[in-house]
């Protein structure tokens, strides 16, 4: 089993076509922050209906850019799975985890619980041009698990990507 | 762990509110009117003490807001006090579209509820009273903030306390409140004892996408930073643990409100796992300690009003 998966493995990373799709994000916690960052999502292309992602968002970056809104950061990776492959149009499912933070140097407020785990699902749409490699993201996420006292659950996003082939 | 999904599956299954649950003894029914409603020769300063002498008019007057969903009684103990010391005047404000029913608090806006706090105000100017603060708990904390940020107030009150403003609500599904309570229903929290007559215990969807609505702009502003006028002072309490408005509220505050020459506003965070920590109405586990608590604060506001 072990020598399968490595060769699997061997045959993604080594002899199969990678696209890679780096891209702007734009992300609101419902009736909360605006957070914004950056992605990069790995798609092999011999498996058309998955992808892998990472991420990074942050409020530095969306509300507390000039303002006095709470420092949060989010590192993210994430596994897709896409439908109509090869088509223009893909809704998809996204499970996604990671690690929250926000900046506090406040003492008094060191005792509050300010990071987190993150994990949750999001189902989104994806549009892409046929001609040129440029795409769009909607989504639409629940945070399944939390433990800070300042990550709300839901969110919507927006994601613009380029593709280029390794 | 599963924090989230526990509470959508708690508020599925639990939470519809249907008339029939409303029963005699709750303010959520007709039967119950809050005191503070057909009794204001007690409760407000302008009808209690409305043609001041020049003592009365220099005595200092908090006019002090409750919390959302609850009535003038939540703070009782603040008036009980100041009429024991004598030392200032405490008029007992209750917000619009509560102390009646369940139909006037479904139907009311924020807005509504912010209302009574105004009009207190400009008849204590009015009435030639000259030396005013304003306290509000929890949401009337909240109420008192939107309305200094937009100059509801057509003069500048001399102290703004806040016993546990809610900017960031404690359980965060209340932010959902605009999506999913549509769908959910009402918030059921029952009240006991006593406070059945004073508090509802249907919180409607309605109601809870206003309560969102008022946080997030109150919150956005404060981000955003704004000054107090000139004279006015601000001291912000909020307990330690908090299940209703997170502690980080006071943050928001303690970051985004600022006293005219540009210094922070006080803040202080108080050992205490309730939510209005001086109100000790009905609790049972009301401590010795949070009762010392209760009357530490109340002696503290008081300097402040007196100096």
């Amino acid at each position: 089993m072990k020598t399968i998966f490595t060769l699997f493995i061997l045959h993604l990373s080594v002899y199969a076509k990678v696209t890679v799709k780096p891209g702007l994000e734009i992300s609101k916690s419902h009736n909360y922050h605006w957070n914004n960052g950056f992605s990069g999502e790995v798609h092999w292309n011999e498996f058309t209906y998955v992808s892998a992602r990472f991420k990074f968002l942050s409020s530095q970056l969306g509300s507390a850019l000039n303002s006095h809104a709470l420092e949060e950061d989010y590192y993210l990776a994430s596994f897709n799975l896409f439908s109509r492959p090869g088509t223009w149009f893909n809704p998809y499912l996204e499970i996604e985890t990671g690690y929250f933070t926000t900046h506090i140097p406040e003492k008094e407020f060191s005792y509050l619980e300010t990071s987190s785990q993150i994990f949750n699902v999001q189902l989104g749409l994806r549009c892409h041009l046929q001609k040129i490699p440029l795409g769009v993201d909607l989504y639409l996420g629940y945070h399944l698990i939390q433990s800070a006292n300042n990550l709300f659950p839901a969110f919507t996003g927006m994601r613009f990507w380029y593709a280029f082939n390794i | 762990m599963y924090k989230y999904l526990t509470s959508l599956a708690l508020l599925c299954f639990s939470c519809q509110i249907t008339d029939s649950e409303i029963e005699a003894d709750m303010i959520d029914g007709d039967s119950i009117i809050s005191p503070a409603i057909y009794d204001s020769s007690y409760y407000l300063i302008s009808d209690s003490l409305a043609t001041p002498n020049d003592a009365e008019k220099q005595k200092p007057v908090l006019v002090a807001v409750h919390g959302f969903s609850a009535s003038a009684w939540q703070l009782q103990e603040l008036r009980d006090f100041a009429d024991s010391t004598q030392e200032f005047l405490v008029s007992l404000v209750t917000l619009g579209g509560h102390g009646t029913n369940y139909n006037d608090f479904k139907t009311s806006t924020w807005q509504d509820w912010q209302k009574p706090i105004i009009t207190e105000y400009e008849k204590l100017i009015g009435l030639g009273y000259q030396n005013i603060s304003l306290l509000g708990a929890s949401t009337g904390g909240t109420l008192i903030l939107e309305g200094m940020y937009n100059h509801k107030f057509s003069q500048a009150p001399q102290n703004i306390f806040l016993i546990d403003p809610i900017i960031i609500p404690g359980d965060k599904i209340l932010s959902l409140a605009d999506w999913v309570n549509p769908i959910l229903g009402n918030d059921v929290s029952p009240q006991k004892g006593e406070e059945r007559n004073h508090t509802y215990s249907n919180r409607p969807v309605e109601a809870l996408d206003q309560l969102t609505t008022l946080i997030n702009q109150v919150r956005i502003d404060l981000e955003d930073g704004w000054k107090l006028p000139q004279g006015t002072k601000a001291k912000t309490w909020k307990a330690k643990i908090d299940g209703s408005a997170d502690p980080l509220s006071a943050l928001v505050i303690k970051r985004g409100l600022k006293l005219s020459n540009g210094n922070a506003t006080e803040v202080e965070l108080v050992e205490s796992n309730q939510h209005i920590f001086i109100q000790a109405n009905n609790r049972s586990n009301w401590s010795e300690t949070k009762k010392q608590l209760q009357q530490t604060t109340f002696a503290e506001i008081q300097e402040r009003l007196i100096n």
